[in-house]
């Protein structure tokens, strides 16, 4: 083998490798099952503009196949099995999906939801700040008041 | 249960008639004769059955997304099998040599095994998991009869529009080749996003109220160009990136080839 096929295939594993660290990062996680063709819960929500791992459980005896159109997804999952999917950064909305092998009975949706924005989770931190002396002081003068 | 049969051997079966077709045409204009593809036949119906036994495990290594790992690699390996067929057909009619004949045969059936082999697999799947359930498998035959009718229909059609539209377009077959491979790349794309091995940012448009993705036409373009409604940024760089190379390769190889005759023939008369 010349020099240049195992640079060639050196760097081939380089680049997955490099590639597969992605998978590596903590996603949020979500589960979902499936019972006698039916998708347990049905709705589903997840945090928008975030990608999400989704577990989903085959407790049936036959396989099924995980498919969505709006998500842009399909997998099969085996009888007894588990499999696991990533989704999103999306949008907020509704987001059906289904199983291929039983479209009439197992069907779902993944509500996306906006994500609590920074100004409010600001607004809510001083809030607290600015309560917990006053909630103080208040105690403290009722206790003053009662004394006298 | 029909109903669902008939579409899911439509999504399954489609793409190994319309390879099988592409490539029978193809090879027939260079002389070649059907051996190869009873040999590829055979083949993808031993693998089709070993893949359906040991997919339950394939698909849970690496952390449960071997099968996706699977299928991209071989979805991938399937486009630059492609570009070696398509660079040793030569545009200009010329007869081919034996070793380039015995290439050209190779990429055929690997192709063809490819395709046939995981197409096959994914429909196995379906039918050997609810054959034992009540009343399904009459259900299951008739939808397989009405799919085998569509897609002989489909392909017998096929075969006839390349052969007449060649005579006004000489590159048919080999653009046929080329978006159906670039196709498969895209599939691999997508399984990759849903591993999260490629990023799957932001959808740049979404196409279903054109052309829905699950629909009987959305289904064919699929299958034939790789159509997806919501792609993102990265497949459709792919996607153009993936048809300019196959098609510049196409212009190269036919350069060359003329070149080549124009020299051997000049030295003839010399």
């Amino acid at each position: 083998m010349s020099l240049f096929s195992v640079k060639l295939m050196q760097s081939v594993i380089v680049f997955f490798a490099l590639l597969s660290f992605a998978s590596l990062a903590n996603r949020p996680e979500f589960e979902v099952e499936l019972k006698n063709h039916l998708f347990y819960p049905a709705e589903i929500e997840i945090p928008a503009n975030t990608k999400v791992k989704l577990v989903i459980y085959n407790r049936d005896t036959t396989p099924e196949e995980f498919d969505s159109f709006d998500l842009n997804r399909e997998k099969v999952i085996f009888p007894q099995k588990k499999s696991v999917i990533f989704i999103g950064p999306l949008p907020p909305g509704r987001y059906k999906f289904f199983g291929e092998f039983n479209p009439n009975s197992a069907q779902g949706t993944i509500i996306v939801v906006p994500k609590k924005s920074v100004a409010d989770t600001n607004i809510e931190t001083l809030a607290l700040v600015y309560t917990a002396p006053l909630a103080a002081n208040s105690l403290l003068l009722k206790e003053v008041l009662h004394v006298n | 249960m029909l109903i669902n049969t008939v579409i899911l051997f439509l999504r399954d079966a489609l793409p190994i008639f319309v390879i099988s077709i592409i490539l029978i045409s193809m090879l027939q204009q260079q002389g070649i004769k059907l051996r190869w593809y009873y040999l590829a036949l055979l083949t993808s119906v031993m693998l089709s059955l070993i893949l359906l036994n040991t997919m339950d495990e394939i698909a849970h290594t690496l952390d449960d997304t071997g099968r996706e790992w699977l299928y991209a690699c071989l979805y991938i390996v399937c486009y630059f099998v492609s570009l070696l067929l398509l660079s040793q057909i030569a545009i200009v009619k010329r007869p081919l040599s034996v070793r380039k004949l015995t290439l050209v045969r190779l990429c055929s059936v690997a192709l063809t095994v490819i395709v046939m082999t995981l197409n096959g697999a994914n429909f196995l799947i379906y039918i050997t998991g609810f054959w034992h359930q009540n009343n399904a498998s009459n259900a299951l035959v008739a939808g397989v009869t009405l799919g085998v009718g569509i897609c002989a229909s489909i392909a017998v059609l096929l075969y006839f529009l390349m052969a007449f539209i060649e005579r006004y377009c000489r590159l048919i077959r080999e653009a046929l080749l080329i978006v159906f491979s670039v196709g498969l790349l895209m599939k691999a794309t997508k399984l990759l996003i849903q591993i999260d091995v490629l990023p799957g940012n932001r959808l740049l448009w979404d196409s279903n109220y054109l052309i829905m993705e699950n629909s009987e036409l959305g289904q064919l373009f699929t299958v034939f160009f790789g159509y997806d409604a919501t792609p993102t940024l990265l497949q459709l760089l792919l996607y153009i990136s993936a048809i300019v190379i196959a098609f510049t390769l196409i212009f190269v190889c036919s350069t060359l080839s003329k070149s080549t005759r124009t020299i051997v023939s000049h030295k003839e008369m010399v």
